[in-house]
């Protein structure tokens, strides 16, 4: 793999050129700094917008069918938090070019994302009604069908019982009330001031010249706004003394508990690979994990539970679907095994299993060209390490490193949704 | 050992077969550092009642069988699971189970050989004891009430009981909870013994590895086991009546907006068209350019703010084809009614088939990208087209406009089922 970096004026193209795919990968991400759960919402309402048509391609059905036409390219846009900052991403698939017909199908495939993207489809300073509507009633949809979702709900409610302030908190889709604030004028001036203020990068992957490339799309985009903003890829949540129990009743079959747990002043080193160590014998490691030993080969309360270990938001959530009636149960294995972390009450050879299980899944993780590209963007933005580092770096951990992490994890919220009610 | 010409990708799939029956199938790709390995058995949970040996006996096993097999099958005759032995090698396993097989995987990038061999050892080493199979009956009754939450599935086999009257499909992959609670360790094994039999078996293997050496290492594996002979055995489906059980239910569910799904049962053999690959490529086609994103219903029902999203899919399985039309809509009769008119008067046209054709062969490369998929693919069409499909840009450019105008003559809405879920008041 070779990486290579191309600056423009008011951009930098960042390629990654191997010929271990077929398909080329491209994203096209502006940066912002988050202030409110608004802002997530108009910037998630405008790139599913700017998707679904542009100036040329009046619709979705217009564009699908230019889309066709470049061997069935994919395009997308995506909203990501990372930490306090917003990535706000265009996202294009396309076939390798030597398997195409045409010979300049690399200039007009290129071509497309940068049109939209370019040329929206506004009319008199506002984007079109009818276009605008169509997001608006799928978002209206997708807000209400989060109920179709119950561990989807529980996490969203638990993480703003837990700090409604902070943007950890925040959902990418806002609210109802949130949704009939924007217009059709009001997110034709979220455009505008996307482009002047956001700082935009490109990134592309794929079995391309990637100096053709470069000039390609430095001929065809051109960004007026040059913006150096520094962002921050980190959320500090607030601790609390003694941790926060909260029920809700809704009506589903099972109930489903969530546990927020604080990670205090983890180092640059522990946040990288001692953790993922931690979170393998914890309760990521499938059914070897100590919470799968004791939830569910155990206790047999649940299927499956989750650790899910959020990095940039230095937290830890366990979630789990369960019946109500075992959820005691549950809050006592969780902190058991929690305990026994603390203790050091596992083995060298779990640590020995759990940096096994790491290298597999990062030599898997090196064979998709998801993982590499998203690697390579937070290598390039908060210099995470490259996988390839990852993997050498985790051998190197030890069992009194992984004890000193579980003293630093905090139980700040218990959050459950049990049957009852609406 | 066979090499097959994949036309389509310019790939070679590798392909051996066991003394005692066991199919090999191989992709092998030199510049990734993982492989996957998945040994799949032709058991699924529509397979419930079957005869051994061309005798008339019965024998019948409660739905969701299948399911709970894959659960018990982790535990070993030591005491340990299989999750603690792959666990040692840093590989990563797990199984899932379909209504027409039962799939067991493991990933890794390290200790080929263990990792085959032991996967071949779990798999086809029967290891079920009533103390093991009570045990896991309380978390199999938590995954099945994680269904019930998930309105997507109620909505669909609320419409698979409704269209279909004896075929297994109407029930649920893990079992109804009564079912689930009906399982014995005696089941288990019948199923053990009937159907986890190399010939009814297959592996397939992608990734990083030498075809040669993977085929002479699962040879020297099952030379070392014994299985009784093959009980042949022969699955009992009640005959499918064209006619649907119910034309139309509601149904409520924890959901923000009405879902509605709108299916036409056809009788395959109308179509007259030899190749079931060729066939449902064909109707996979024509719902695309009707329903499909470029279409201009789909995009009228979005101005027209009718509907909020739509989907279109081919089912075509025991000499049923069934067409469905699923969406989200705030106006479910008057979007019925729609949907009704345009199965009745489905068009494509010699532009539109052309592009999706052209499309669909220039694609065809991008899925020999990724050795998850190609593994998936290769089990699912091992099962489903009972081969491996090497060929497909054949049938795609075999597909004329006028073939396809034939096929939509055949397509008539005599036997229709609408399932129309609302929101919980």
């Amino acid at each position: 793999m070779k990486y290579k970096k191309f600056e423009k004026q008011s951009y930098n193209i960042y390629t990654i050129k191997t010929d271990k795919f077929k398909n080329c990968h491209m994203e096209i991400i502006f940066r912002s700094n988050i202030n409110s759960e608004q802002d997530l919402l108009n910037n998630t309402f405008l790139v599913d917008l700017m998707s679904d048509c542009s100036n040329k391609y009046k619709n979705r059905k217009d564009m699908s069918i230019k889309l066709e036409d470049l061997y069935r390219a994919s395009f997308y846009g995506a909203t990501q938090k990372v930490g306090s900052t917003l990535f706000t991403s265009f996202v294009f698939d396309f076939l390798n070019p030597k398997y195409a017909l045409e010979d300049d199908y690399l200039n007009n495939v290129l071509k497309f994302p940068i049109e939209v993207i370019m040329n929206p489809y506004v009319e008199n300073d506002e984007f079109n009604i009818t276009a605008f509507n169509i997001v608006k009633n799928r978002i209206r949809t997708d807000i209400e069908n989060i109920k179709e979702n119950p561990t989807k709900l529980t996490i969203n409610h638990a993480l703003k019982a837990m700090d409604e302030d902070s943007i950890t908190s925040f959902r990418m889709l806002g609210n109802l009330d949130m949704l009939e604030d924007i217009t059709p004028s009001s997110l034709y001036k979220t455009y505008k001031k996307f482009m002047d203020n956001s700082v935009c990068d490109i990134f592309i992957i794929g079995d391309l010249d990637m100096d053709k490339v470069s000039k390609s799309i430095g001929a065809n985009f051109k960004l007026r706004a040059i913006n150096n903003n520094s962002f921050k890829y980190t959320v500090e949540n607030k601790t609390r003394k003694k941790a926060l129990v909260q029920q809700e009743q809704a009506n589903y079959v099972q109930a489903n508990l969530v546990e927020i747990f604080n990670l205090n002043n983890l180092t640059q080193r522990e946040s990288d690979y001692v953790f993922r160590i931690f979170n393998y014998i914890f309760g990521d490691g499938a059914l070897n994990s100590k919470l799968m030993k004791y939830l569910r080969e155990e206790n047999n309360i649940c299927y499956g539970v989750s650790s899910m270990y959020l990095k940039r938001d230095n937290i830890l959530m366990v979630q789990l679907s369960l019946d109500q009636d075992s959820i005691d149960l549950a809050v006592k294995d969780i902190n058991k095994a929690l305990n026994e972390m603390i203790k050091g009450e596992f083995s060298d050879l779990d640590i020995d299993e759990a940096i096994k299980a790491m290298t597999s899944s990062l030599d898997v993780s090196l064979d998709s060209q998801n993982s590499i590209f998203n690697n390579y963007i937070f290598n390039i933005y908060d210099n995470t390490p490259l996988l390839e580092d990852i993997k050498k770096n985790i051998k190197t951990v030890t069992k009194q490193e992984v004890v000193k992490v579980a003293k630093k994890i905090k139980l700040n919220t218990v959050y459950s949704v049990v049957k009852g009610g609406n | 050992m066979k090499e097959i010409e994949l036309k389509d990708s310019l790939e070679t799939l590798y392909y051996d077969e066991c003394d005692n029956g066991l199919q090999i199938f191989m992709w092998p790709k030199k510049d990734v550092k993982s492989f996957y390995a998945t040994l799949s058995v032709k058991y699924g949970s529509n397979h419930t009642k079957f005869k051994l040996n061309g005798k008339n006996k019965i024998y019948e096993v409660p739905s969701g069988t299948a399911h709970y097999m894959e659960h018990i099958k982790f535990n070993e005759p030591d005491g340990t699971t299989a999750h603690e032995y792959f666990a040692k090698l840093g590989s990563y396993i797990n199984a899932f189970t379909t209504f027409e097989y039962t799939t067991y995987q493991v990933y890794a990038s390290s200790f080929f050989k263990e990792n085959i061999n032991h996967l071949l050892d779990y798999v086809m080493t029967p290891c079920i004891t009533k103390k093991l199979v009570d045990k896991e009956r309380g978390i199999i009754l938590e995954e099945a009430n994680m269904g019930h939450d998930n309105p997507y599935q109620d909505l669909q086999f609320t419409f698979f009981k409704n269209i279909f009257k004896n075929l297994n499909y109407r029930n649920l992959v893990i079992g109804e909870n009564s079912e689930i609670k009906k399982i014995t360790a005696k089941d288990l094994q019948l199923v053990f013994d009937t159907f986890y039999h190399p010939k009814n078996m297959f592996i397939v293997i992608t990734g990083n590895f030498n075809p040669y050496e993977a085929s002479a290492l699962i040879k020297e594996n099952q030379k070392n086991k014994e299985f009784a002979s093959y009980a042949n055995p022969e699955i009992i489906y009640d005959k499918e009546p064209i006619s649907v059980v119910k034309p139309y239910e509601e149904i409520e569910g924890n959901i923000g907006e009405a879902k509605i799904k709108i299916g036409i049962k056809l009788n395959k053999a109308r179509f007259k068209i030899n190749s079931d690959i060729k066939l449902k490529v064909m109707l996979g086609t024509v719902l695309n350019i009707n329903f499909g994103l470029t279409s201009e219903f789909r995009n009228d029902l979005l101005e027209k703010e009718l509907i909020t999203a739509i989907d279109s899919s081919v089912f075509c399985k025991d000499g049923i084809v069934l067409l469905q039309v699923t969406c989200q809509t705030k106006y479910p009769e008057e979007v019925t009614k729609l949907i009704k008119d345009k199965l009745n008067n489905l068009v494509v046209t010699e532009q539109e088939l052309n592009r999706i054709i052209k499309a669909n062969i220039a694609t065809l490369v991008l899925d020999y990208d990724d050795i998850e998929i190609v593994n998936d693919n290769l089990a699912y069409s091992i099962i489903d087209n009972g081969k491996v499909i090497t060929d497909y840009k054949d049938i795609y450019k075999s597909i004329k406009l006028s073939d396809i105008e034939k096929l939509i003559e055949n397509i008539d809405l005599k036997n229709l089922v609408v399932v129309n879920m609302v929101p919980n008041k």
